[in-house]
Parts: structure tokens; sequence; C-alpha cells
């Protein structure tokens, strides 16, 4: 069966319908919108007996993550896979289908006093399997666990057309391998999430942030690591220069010139709030922080919907900023947000200093510009060797169609990502090679070439 | 064993950690489950390297080789099946790091779980899942078996608490999955290897999250004159919004055997009991847990008993913790089963499990993980009663069924090893179990490593235990005598 025989009018081929769905600044010879996984199962089967590659997308917020492709044959649109399957409120679980905007997930769930710990930005537009499939799990990982643990159980459509579970719809399940954990990170290249069962907890009955303004990032850092560590148990923990600061409006009151403010999200019944928010008051206060002040439950809500926003760079134009995300040990953040600041003067910076994060949010202007003259990029050139020889990881969340140029002609400039070294590529390979033989998913653009 | 290959084996670990003669492997032919299987041989390697060279060694000769910790598991994981050199996790049992501000701990596989919280403590850490055996159950273990325990309701699985394992591939590379930090780009392959019961590779070094311990804990003991009331107080303790840190059920058989067994003061008159933690910061804590009390009462708990840290809360927990080992005060044999449902159809499982028992003329005693729906019924029997142990595996396989048919599982934390492979396709279609061979063919294409496990055979469900030699019933009641389970 061709493609056109699978889909009939829900194959797309126009340009103008191409060109909406960019991917890494390569526009798609084909859009296929299957309109249920027994559908997106027979495209993904036609793709493969054609030999066409095909490149699966939520809403699209995250396409641009890996370096450019070769060529994109087919862009697969899961935006129709949207159906809530089963909502078990009392068992704490919910099925959707993977197209399922986070919004949506999430107005269903907070109907039942529930939500899905993963405060993943992008959450006007994202979907849940882009969400997944990136594995932007956003600050709620300090106190909910990697993201993969929130996904119980899946219905895949695999690249010859199958479509296979895994896992299951209860809370606990060992039978099997956990494939569907295997979907974090994978961007969609070892198969399609058609439906996803997400692990859900109760909304915390009340929620604070507590602000804190300090001079440097390294007392802050500090203190961040403390209360991680503390029976405190705070929900998440975000520390933001001035820069950032300012693009959340809540904390305009509260940004000034070179300064640091870290948040600390606190959630529990009333007298645990209250404690947490005393005890990190006075932490904070006596390790040097010039100003310390609560948002409360009214203005949390508001507030974390904007913050969560700077965990993967979304308020920042991709027209106009490159953003990069570094991961180290907690106790390196002070170490890698210097390294940022000393590499890209001009970038703004936040963090989770509690799991080691990093993202630098570096106008393209001042990165891009030397291209066009000698082809270098002199403030990146060395990166690559100074993080390996740290251990730390790194990857560009978003950028430029010319930063992704550059990376297509230039082998010194900023790479796409820099894994720690002795990343298991030979392992990678071999996983692409058992679930995607044909190399339908996508093919070459995660680390080693998989 | 071959001459040439055993001095090969000899030459890598040495001679003293290379065991061939039947008395020297005879206690590695089981673990906790029903299953039983003399190894080739077994080997204790003391590193890496050694594992990784053995392994090398066995694909030289195309051996078949079994990674094994502790041998407390319950489904025949670390069983030497199709004549398979067993290596032994034993010797690698050092904590190598407690990096307290990063919260992680680097330990090597025969690392004993308690033994990690226990190194934490003086930092306020801890390592949370907590497997009933963690006395003696190894840090490998776990990761191939994923295994629970009683805070795994609040806080996850083995899964949610690891960082990065170095492994040696069936091929005998040594590689890295995951590491001490978080999100390198690339797939994430330690949430897959964990739980893949050893069919991917040998765990030889673990990056272990570590977690605060509370500042207080808090437990409730609530007795109900129904089971139906007790199960349906859980649904309602998690539909309020209150994930406590460990929610277990006993049944009237399940408590009786218990206060036999370590009288723990439990009331054995009652029809079920709750056993619920409720831990945090102190502030706020008496009102979650006087939240939960009224819930049991408004359920029908005829009393409610709270107690706070310390001898009564203590005991409470011992008696749960010994409620397998204390079978063997009301039956001369058990058979214990492990399955999960949806939370809300628990009232209706429990039917379906008395039910199983009545078809099959034996008692079943529940005890278990009520607030992750995790069941574990104890099927009682007599193995010299003459087809006994055959109707108790029916009655497991039963449960089994009736779980899958509640849209549950078949295992919640026990694995699938050898007892359960053909149960799977109660659970998953061909296409499913073909997905997860090829995932398997990535890492172990040959079989090599630990064969013979997870993937069915083609027989019954509740067919494959009966597999292992007749007696194996006799090999698992002796090895679990004294057991902490």
């Amino acid at each position: 069966m061709s493609l056109r025989d699978a889909l009939g009018e829900r194959l797309r081929v126009l340009p103008d319908d191409c060109k909406r769905y960019p991917i890494s600044g390569v526009t798609p010879k084909s859009v296929a919108l299957p309109r249920d996984g027994k559908e997106t199962a027979l495209a993904l089967a036609a793709a493969t007996a054609e030999g066409a590659t095909v490149v699966v997308r939520g809403a699209g917020t995250k396409s641009h993550r890996l370096p450019r492709p070769r060529t994109v044959d087919v862009v697969l649109d899961t935006s129709a896979l949207d159906d809530v399957m089963e909502h078990a409120a009392e068992d704490l679980i919910i099925t959707v289908g993977g197209g399922t905007p986070l919004v949506k997930l999430e107005s269903v769930l907070r109907a039942h006093g529930q939500f899905w710990p993963c405060d993943a930005p992008f959450a006007a537009t994202s979907t849940v399997g882009g969400t997944i499939a990136s594995n932007a799990h956003g600050a709620l990982r300090l106190r909910y666990g990697p993201l993969r643990e929130q996904i119980l159980g899946a219905k895949l459509a695999t690249p010859d057309g199958v479509l296979v579970r895994t896992g299951a719809r209860v809370v606990k399940s060992v039978a099997g391998y956990d494939a569907h954990k295997l979907m974090a990170g994978s961007f969609g290249t070892l198969g399609v999430i058609v439906e996803a069962t997400l692990r859900v907890a109760p909304l915390p009955e009340t929620e604070n942030i507590v602000v804190a303004r300090f001079r440097s990032p390294v007392s802050a850092c500090a203190i961040a690591r403390a209360v991680a560590a503390s029976m405190l148990f705070p929900l998440s923990i975000v520390l933001v220069d001035d820069a950032c600061a300012r693009r959340v409006g809540a904390l305009l009151a509260h940004a000034s010139t070179g300064s640091w403010l870290l948040l600390v999200r606190c959630g529990g019944n009333k007298r645990s709030v209250a404690r947490q928010v005393s005890d990190l008051k006075k932490a904070c206060e006596s390790s040097g922080a010039d100003a310390v002040s609560v948002l409360d439950h009214a203005a949390t809500p508001r507030a974390w919907s904007d913050i969560r926003e700077l965990t993967g760079g979304a308020p920042y134009d991709a027209g106009r900023f490159v953003v990069v995300k570094t991961t180290s040990l907690p106790t390196d953040t002070p170490a890698a947000i210097a390294d940022a600041r000393n590499r890209w003067p001009t970038a703004e910076i936040s963090a989770q200093p509690g799991s080691g994060i990093v993202y630098a949010h570096i106008p393209a202007s001042d990165l891009v510009a030397p291209i066009g003259t000698n082809g270098e990029l002199p403030r990146v050139e060395n990166l690559t060797r100074a993080y390996m020889r740290a251990g730390w990881s790194a990857s560009i969340l978003s950028g430029p169609p010319s930063i992704a140029a550059a990376q297509d002609s230039h082998s010194n400039t900023l790479p796409a990502y820099v894994t720690a070294p002795g990343a298991p590529t030979r392992l990678f390979r071999a996983v692409k090679a058992a679930l995607d033989p044909a190399g339908t998913l996508d093919p070459g653009r995660l680390p080693g070439g998989v | 064993m071959d001459g040439r290959f055993a001095a090969a084996l000899e030459a890598i670990v040495g001679r003293r950690h290379a065991l061939t003669t039947p008395d020297e492997i005879r206690a590695y032919a089981y673990d906790g489950g029903v299953d039983r299987a003399q190894p080739l041989g077994v080997v204790l390697p003391g590193s890496t390297e050694e594992i990784a060279a053995v392994v090398r060694a066995c694909r030289e000769r195309d051996v078949r080789f079994v990674p094994r910790g502790a041998g407390t598991g319950l489904s025949g994981g670390a069983i030497a099946a199709l004549d398979a050199l067993v290596i032994s996790t034993a010797r690698l049992r050092r904590i190598l790091e407690i990096d307290a501000p990063n919260r992680i701990a680097i330990v090597e596989p025969g690392v004993v779980n308690a033994d990690v919280s226990a190194a934490a403590k003086p930092h306020g850490l801890r390592y949370v899942p907590d497997p009933s055996s963690m006395a003696a159950c190894t840090i490998g273990g776990n990761i191939a078996e994923n295994s629970g325990g009683l805070h795994c309701l609040a806080y996850g699985v083995t899964s949610a608490h690891v960082l990065g394992i170095k492994i040696v591939t069936p091929d005998g590379d040594i590689e890295w999955l995951g590491g001490k930090t978080i999100d390198a780009p690339g797939y994430d392959l330690v949430g897959v290897f964990i739980g893949s019961e050893g069919t991917l590779g040998i765990a030889t070094q673990a990056v272990l999250a570590l977690s605060p311990m509370p500042e207080s804990v808090q437990t409730l003991l609530g007795v109900f004159d129904s089971t139906d009331d007790a199960t349906a107080a859980v649904s309602a303790i998690i539909a309020r919004g209150i994930v406590p840190g460990a929610l277990e059920m006993m049944d009237a058989l399940a408590t009786s055997a218990v206060e036999a067994h370590v009288g723990a003061g439990l009331p054995v008159d009652a029809a079920a009991l709750l056993l619920i933690d409720i831990e945090g910061l102190s502030d706020g804590l008496d009102q979650t847990v006087e939240a939960v009390a009224s819930i049991c009462r408004e359920h029908g708990a005829r009393e409610v008993r709270i107690a706070q840290e310390g001898e009564q809360r203590d005991l409470i927990w011992k008696g749960r913790k010994s409620a397998f080992g204390a079978m063997g005060r009301i039956s001369p044999d058990y058979y214990v089963q492990d399955g999960v449902i949806p939370r809300s159809q628990l009232p209706a499982m429990l039917r379906d499990v008395t039910a199983a028992g009545t078809k099959h003329g034996l008692r079943i005693a529940n005890v278990f993980h009520a607030g992750d729906g995790n069941l574990h019924p104890l099927i009682l029997f007599d193995k010299d009663k003459e087809g006994e142990l055959d109707r108790a595996l029916a009655a497991g396989a039963d449960i089994l069924e009736a779980c899958v048919s509640r849209g549950g599982s078949i295992s919640g934390e026990h694995g699938i090893g050898l007892e359960k492979r053909d149960c799977m396709p109660l659970q998953f279609t061909p296409d499913d179990l073909g997905f997860m061979e090829r995932l398997k063919s990535a890492f172990n294409p040959d079989d090599r490593c630990n064969p013979g496990k997870v993937f069915p055979t083609g027989r019954r469900c509740g067919e494959s235990a009966r597999t292992a030699q007749s007696g194996a019933l006799d090999e698992r009641t002796a090895a679990l005598a004294g057991e902490p389970f």
C-alpha cells in the first residue's frame, strides 16, 4: 500500500502545505495527517516500503532541536491523535493520544484536582508525545523524578506498521521490557507514540514560591543544593539572572541589575507550606540573600506558568536567540554558569541548580555575525573540548536557521550536542537498527549519527 | 564443564572463585521462587574487567551465562536454565562513593540494598526503594528486577532512583548507560535496562539517586470488619489527594499467621488491616494523619490506632515484613503470587482471589501493597498431599488471568523470569512480544545472557513453573526458612 492509499487526502503534498512543517529549516516533501493509531501504522508501513524518511511532529515546538536533516520525505503530524482514552482518577492514571495538547491534558486533570508532574515548556501548544519524545521534563523533576517515570505504558506504531503495547495501565508493572521509557528523549526515531498511559499526582493543597535575591549565583546554588537535600522537599528550584527574571511578569518587581533570583516552589498542606517558606526565608537570609519575598497561593500558578517556559527557552524567539542547555553535577552548576557567562557575555541565563541544568539564551546576532566574515564562531570553538573534559553534556535547544546551516558546513562551530565522554553509541546504533532497521524514522540526527 | 573452559575461567577470576563441583554449586541451583536448575558452574569475579573477561570467554565458546545477585528473587531470574554458567556479583560489594552534595551514591552491584541507606543516613539521605528482602537483596538484582517496596507508592520504584549503570554487555564490552549527570543526549537506555531481568547485560556499577529523609513519620493501623470496606478506604485516601509513604493491607489469615510468628499486637479477629505511613515535615503532618484516620472511620473502620516513631511503629512494620515467613505457622508450604490491578478494582479482585482458592480447594492469605494495587496472594498448600502443588499453581494462574482481565499486570515487582514466561501472552500480543524480542536482540542477539527468561515457550500459564524438577518446592521451602521476606 502506498502512502497515498494509506492516507488519501490526509497526505498533503502541495508546497504551501509542506512549508508549514519545516524541520530544522528543511521543508518536507509531504505531510501525513493520520486520524488514529491504525492509520499512523499504515502510513509508517507505506513509508518504509517506499524507502521514505519520516519525521514525527507534535506541535512542532521542538522539531528544530536536532541537526538539519539531509532530507525529509514525510512529516507525520500526530495532532489528530488527541483523545483522552481513559482517566481513572481514583487510580491516578490517565491514557491519552500522543498528539494530545498539554493544555487539554492539564485541564482534564485539574478538574479532578490532579496534574501530570511534568511542567514542560511550550505549554500552550506542546503535545504529550512531543514532550515525551524530547524529554522536556521541566523543573518538577526535582521532586517527581525523571520524565520516563511519569509514563506507565504506551501504544506505539513501529516503522513496519505494527501497533504494539508496552507497560500497563496500572501504577506498577514489571512485565516485559519498559520500551515506553525508551521513548523519552528518543525524538520519534524508534516509533510513534500513539497512546501514552501517564502517572498523575494530586495537586498540592497550597503552593507558594519563595523568591530570594542573591548577588552571586554561587551562594544561590549552594542554598539550592542544601534545600534539595533537605527534608523541606520542595517541588522545584529554579535560578534566573535579572534578564531572565524580567521575562516573568511576577518577578519584575524583584529583579535588579546584576542580581540572581532563586525561586523555590513549595507545595503541601497549609501548615507544611508555611514551615517550608519560613525555613527557606531563614536559610536564604543567613546566606547572603539581600531580599526574600513570597508569592502566595493565588499568585503562584500564573507566575509558575511563566517560569516553566524558561526551562526550554520557550520565550526566546528562535530567530533571535540560540538556546544552549548544559547538564553537569549540581556542585558544578556554578562553574557551568560562569563558563556560559564567560563564553557568551550577553547571554541570559537560567538554571535548575538542584539538578545540574543550565540554560544560556544567547542573542544570535552575537554568535552568527562572524559566520558571514570568515565562517568562524570564535566564542564557541572550544566548547566541545572544554565540556568533554568536565564530563558535562550540552545541546542546542533552538536557534535561527543560520545556526543549523553553520552546523552543516563548519565542523568546529557550535555543535548540536556534546555528549558526556563514553556515551554508548554502539548500543544506540544497535537499538536503532533493531527497532527501525530500514532507517525510516528520522535517521542520522542523534549522537553517533543514529 | 570442559576442562579447558574451567581453566580459562580460573585464569580470570582465580581458582578460589571458580566453583565447579556439585557441592560447591548446589546453593546456586535455586532462588526464592519455584524453579530450580543446576548451573554448569559458578564464577565470582572481583571486578568489572573480570566480568567482561568471563563474558568474552563465554562468547568464544558459545557458553550461556546467568548474572546472579543475592538469589532472593521470586521468579527464577537468577536460575541457570539451559546449562548456563552463573556469574555472581557477590564479591563486588563496595560502596564506592556517597556524594551527599549531589545526592548520589556510587555502588557495586553486590551491595546489599539496606546498606546504601545506612551509608547515606549520616547525611540525612536515604535510598528509597525498600523491597521486603532489603536486608539481603543486592542493588544489581534490584536493577534487574526493577524492585519496588513499601515506599514506592509515594516515591517510585528502582528505575526512579538510578541515574547511571555501568554494564558488561552480552558481548563482553563495558559501557556506561547514563551517568552521574542527567539528560545526556542520545537514547536513555537506563530505563529499559532496569527491569530487563538480567537479559540485556550485567550491571557492574550503579549511580543511585539519594533522597532526603522525611522529618517525621506516623503510622496508622486501620482495623476493619470487612475487606470491601478496607479496600474502599484505600481508594478514598488516594481520591482525597493523599499519597501516603506506604499503604499496605493484610487480611485475617495473614494477620493470624503474623501474630503467631512475631506477636506484633495486631487484632486477629479483624477481617482486614490497613497499615499506613504518613511522612513529611512535622508541621501539617497531624492534619494529614487525622484526615486519613477519618477516611478509615467513614469507611467502617472499627478502630484506628496511631503510632508515633518508636517501638510500637517498628513492631507494626516488623509484622508486615515478616508476613511471608510467618506463613509457615499456618501451612506447610505456600506459593506467593504477584499481580497488579487498578486500585479501584481491589474489592472485586479480592473476591476473585477467594474464588480461585475455593475452586482449587486451597486457603489463600492476602498481604499486599494496597496503595499500588499490587497483590501478593499467598496460596497455602501441602506438598506432601497428592496434587496440592498442581492446584496451587493452577490457582496462581487463575489469579493472574483475573488481574489481566481487570486491566492489570501479571507482575508488579517479582518479575517474569522462568516462572511467568508462559503467562506473558495473557498480557501481551505476539506483536508486543516480537517488539520486545527485537529490543533484546540489540543487546543480546544470541540469547547467551540469561537465556530462556521472560519470553514464552509455548506452554500454558502456570505450567512452566512445573518444568522445574519435582521437589523444587522442597528446595524453595528450605531456602526460605528464616529469610526476611
